[in-house]
């Protein structure tokens, strides 16, 4: 068997080793591979490892997009997650003999919103064709497609890398979106749950026929972490237009990648790998990064022809990638035009109009931001959710400060929506009323410590500041003439300290900010305070 | 046209059969298929390719729209196939 070094890609400080044949050397493994975002070390990944500025990666993705609509992509079955096995089925769907498909209107309206928000070429005249192979998840013996010609073509995406790894602004090519039906699920009984082991199978077609989109990427992507975020802009098209949940976790977004690596300056691609079961845009990351410094490895070893052509999966548990099953060679899918459906036919005028009702989308809403003057970390948190996004631009409108506005929102609010497991919509703080929050804070009628204490209840309960305000009694001290007398009260009280302040100990200037701070229960305005207790003091 | 390899087609299809039959079935397949040659001496020069065939009926689209129906005898269809599992359906020992 061959020797093994374990490649261990864990967070911050994370030494890399390889699972590879035979034995690589120490020297060629001088890399830090980091998936962390807390690494110090992640924000130089823009700058390539050492190890790795002799090779160039390729990569590409496919993703399958489950649309949201209400039923299945060629019959009136409901579409629906976590239903009971086998009970959305039907003739069509189950593929029993004398069923014909229909196809749902709504497929074709999300399609040509996906293709026109991805900036493609649709093509008014498209056809599908039958993909066959058996597979019991499969009932007819084929899955129907759009082979050669595709509802959309030549498009492109954009997006902004995260700070923490260097961020860069980016388009990537799409090469073509096309409709086609998902397939049932397979349940693996006995054997420990695995295909291999298992004496048979069971099988569930709630799944069979719900409509997909289909998207292939242009091979443009060089890292993991621009097919990660590649991924994660594609889902955020598709939850902003409403055509499904675009969730990798909830298997309503899927990805397979495909890489390769080459010698910089090479033209020709090197052998191409598919990495398949990554659930998350993290562990596309991962895994893509890892089969990266695999494939360079065994180039650096002069072992590149040990790179096969193979679907290798992604292993959480290990962090690696491992080959699924031997090479089989290229299916033949014997790809015909589907004669029980017309011609798909779309109208320009229908597309038109489908055009000019597109929200904005994601990468609008960031160039809008950044023109607003936010920085590039602000911009990347508030455009990221289009709920939240909405919700600060309604803040805005209502007049409230921008820096302000977006700190609320990304800080206090956003904590309180991760303890409690909610998200925006389900809050009772109005952006009109986080809007009055802000502006008693800028004009100090609150301190924005009392905002912190006052939100939870906003947030819960709904009403207005002013409402909680007045009835806890929390308006911020800022009349001098009031905070003066606080601080003669307080430095009366505290005969010991001003003694010892007077003969030299000047650290208890905090000790009596404090001690009036106190005493009002945290209303006094602190900047106004300070300057009184300083006179006071004889420092000013 | 190649004549048609008589054991991949099998392959592809699933389907097994004998020598003798496979011997048999071999010519009828190339008879078919030449049959279907005709269509080459067809002049095509100016005609454009059609993307499918079948005409679209300005009226209807052959489009559906997005509401629930559920098939009349869903519970005797299901009831009817052939080896469950509880609400799953079991199929043999899948071998690739």
């Amino acid at each position: 068997m061959a020797m093994a070094m374990a490649m261990a890609v864990g967070s911050c400080e994370s030494i890399v080793l390889l699972y590879s044949q035979p034995r690589i050397p120490r020297s060629a493994l001088q890399i830090r591979c980091s998936s962390s975002l807390a690494s110090k070390q992640a924000s130089s990944s823009s700058k390539i490892p050492s190890a790795l500025q002799d090779f160039e990666a390729v990569i590409g993705v496919e993703t399958h997009v489950q649309l949201g609509t209400a039923t299945k992509a060629f019959c009136g079955c409901l579409s629906q997650y976590g239903a009971q096995p086998n009970s959305n089925v039907c003739p069509v769907c189950m593929g029993l003999p004398g069923a014909l498909p229909v196809l749902n209107e709504r497929v074709v309206d999300f399609a040509v919103k996906l293709g026109l928000a991805l900036n493609c070429d649709l093509s008014l005249r498209s056809k599908f064709d039958r993909k066959q192979y058996f597979y019991a998840d499969l009932p007819k013996g084929y899955q129907i497609s759009q082979f050669d010609i595709p509802i959309a073509r030549h498009g492109s995406i954009e997006v902004d890398l995260p700070v923490e790894y260097g961020g860069g602004h980016r388009k990537f090519g799409i090469t073509r979106v096309h409709i086609e039906e998902d397939a049932g699920k397979l349940v693996h009984a006995g054997g420990g749950g695995r295909l291999s082991g298992s004496p048979y199978s069971l099988v569930d077609l709630n799944r069979a026929g719900v409509p997909l989109l289909e998207i292939v990427s242009e091979p443009d992507m060089r890292t993991g972490i621009e097919a990660a975020e590649y991924a994660a802009e594609v889902a955020r098209v598709v939850k902003c237009l409403g055509i499904g949940s675009g969730s990798m976790a909830e298997g309503s977004l899927r990805c397979d990648v495909n890489v390769s690596v080459r010698p910089r300056g090479q033209a020709a691609f090197g052998t191409k790998v598919e990495i398949k079961n990554m659930n998350s845009c993290a562990a596309m990351h991962r895994a893509i990064d890892f089969e990266i410094l695999r494939q360079v490895a065994l180039h650096k070893e002069g072992l590149e022809s040990k790179i096969v052509q193979e679907t290798r999966l992604w292993e959480e548990g290990s962090q690696r990638t491992v080959t699924m099953r031997a090479k089989e060679g290229l299916a033949d899918y014997r790809y015909f035009p589907e004669p029980d459906l017309l011609e798909l036919v779309l109208k320009q005028e229908q597309v038109d109009s489908i055009n000019e009702a597109l929200p904005e989308l994601p990468n609008e809403t960031r160039r809008r931001y950044e023109a607003l003057g936010l920085s590039m970390q602000d911009v990347l948190v508030l455009a990221d959710d289009k709920s939240v996004s909405e919700y600060f631009d309604s803040t805005l409108e209502q007049g409230a400060d921008m820096k302000m506005a977006a700190n609320w929102i990304m800080g206090d609010i956003t904590a309180y929506l991760k303890t409690e497991k909610l998200s925006i919509s389900d809050v009772k703080i109005s952006p009109s009323v986080l809007a009055e929050l802000v502006s008693l804070i800028k004009d100090g009628t609150i301190s924005g410590k009392i905002g912190k204490e006052i939100l939870p209840e906003l947030i819960r309960n709904g009403g207005t500041a002013k409402e909680v305000i007045e009835a806890k009694g929390l308006t911020q001290i800022s009349d001098e003439a009031e905070i003066a007398s606080l601080v003669d009260k307080v430095l009366l009280e505290n005969p010991k300290q001003l003694e010892a302040f007077k003969k030299g100990k000047t650290k208890l200037q905090g000790f009596f900010e404090g001690q009036v701070m106190r005493s009002t229960n945290g209303r006094v305005n602190p900047i106004l305070m300070k300057k009184v207790v300083a006179q006071k003091l004889g420092l000013s | 046209v190649k004549p048609p390899n008589v054991g991949e087609l099998c392959e592809k299809a699933r389907l097994s059969l004998t020598p003798d039959e496979a011997a048999e079935i071999g010519p009828q397949i190339s008879r078919v298929v030449d049959w279907f040659g005709q269509l080459q001496e067809v002049e095509l020069d100016n005609v454009d390719p059609a993307i499918r065939v079948g005409h679209e009926v300005e009226s209807q689209r052959g489009l559906r729209r997005d509401e629930h129906l559920d098939f009349t005898e869903k519970d005797s269809m299901v009831a009817s196939v052939g080896e469950k599992e509880g609400v799953f359906i079991k199929v043999p020992k899948i071998l690739n």
